[in-house]
């Protein structure tokens, strides 16, 4: 019982780790659902943002991230590049 | 993800302020004449020219490039392979160059033409220094006659 508890939280807590993923995963994920996030600032994301990103300056992400997403779908957050 | 900057790069397409002017990649011309490397450059030449051009982009079966032949390159020894005629490794933008800057660039560095590439090297387009001036010009006009409108009113 103890062991399977402890399986299932290390199963929540994979599913919750953050993935790198490549720009074809993007297209095929928001294709399923997913949710589109840009961080950079807000004059950056008005020049150009990915097709239906909303913008949540990384300042922003933790106190409105919960008011904002839906838990429920996955959520893909992007900056200007992956350094 | 890798980030905007790696979407931006393999020209694909946003949204946003700057989306909505002309850059390299919407501009490059698509239809450019490509060849492969051990092609006989006087076949090529035959081909390229009756299609009315004046440059050729040599790729490989990724459509990765390798070279550029302009008029130059295409004047060459007909019995020459591709490979030994080209010009290799050619400066290449990315497509989301805005068209102005890369007009201005084209002009400054007396550049005839240039290949638009993805960031994996994959060819978008040939861009030419007529076609992003023009352009450029256009937008500017436009600019020029959208504030003068302002002015009036």
């Amino acid at each position: 019982m103890r062991r399977q508890i402890q399986e299932e939280e290390e199963e929540v807590r994979r599913v919750a780790r953050p993935q790198e993923i490549h720009r074809d995963q993007v297209r095929r994920l928001l294709d399923e659902g997913a949710q589109l996030v840009e961080v950079l600032p807000a004059k950056e994301y008005e020049e150009d943002h990915l097709p239906g990103a909303i913008n949540l300056p990384l300042r922003r992400l933790e106190t409105e991230a919960r008011q904002i997403l839906d838990p429920g779908r996955p959520v893909i957050v992007y900056c200007w590049d992956s350094a | 993800m890798e980030g905007k900057l790696d979407w931006l790069a393999a020209g694909l397409p946003t949204e946003g302020t700057n989306s909505e002017r002309p850059r390299a990649g919407d501009v490059a011309r698509k239809d450019v004449p490509t060849c492969f490397l051990n092609e006989r450059l006087g076949d090529v030449r035959g081909w390229v020219r009756a299609g009315g051009w004046n440059a050729c982009v040599v790729l490989n079966e990724e459509r990765v490039v390798l070279g550029l032949l302009r008029a130059k390159e295409l004047d060459a020894d007909p019995d020459l392979r591709i490979e030994e005629a080209m010009r290799p490794g050619p400066s290449t933008f990315r497509p989301f160059v805005a068209i102005e800057e890369m007009a201005q660039l084209m002009i400054d560095h007396d550049v005839e033409s240039s290949p638009i590439t993805t960031s994996d090297g994959r060819l978008v387009g040939l861009l030419t220094v007529q076609d992003a001036a023009r352009v450029a010009l256009e937008l500017q006009k436009a600019g020029d006659s959208s504030g003068q409108k302002e002015e009036r009113t």
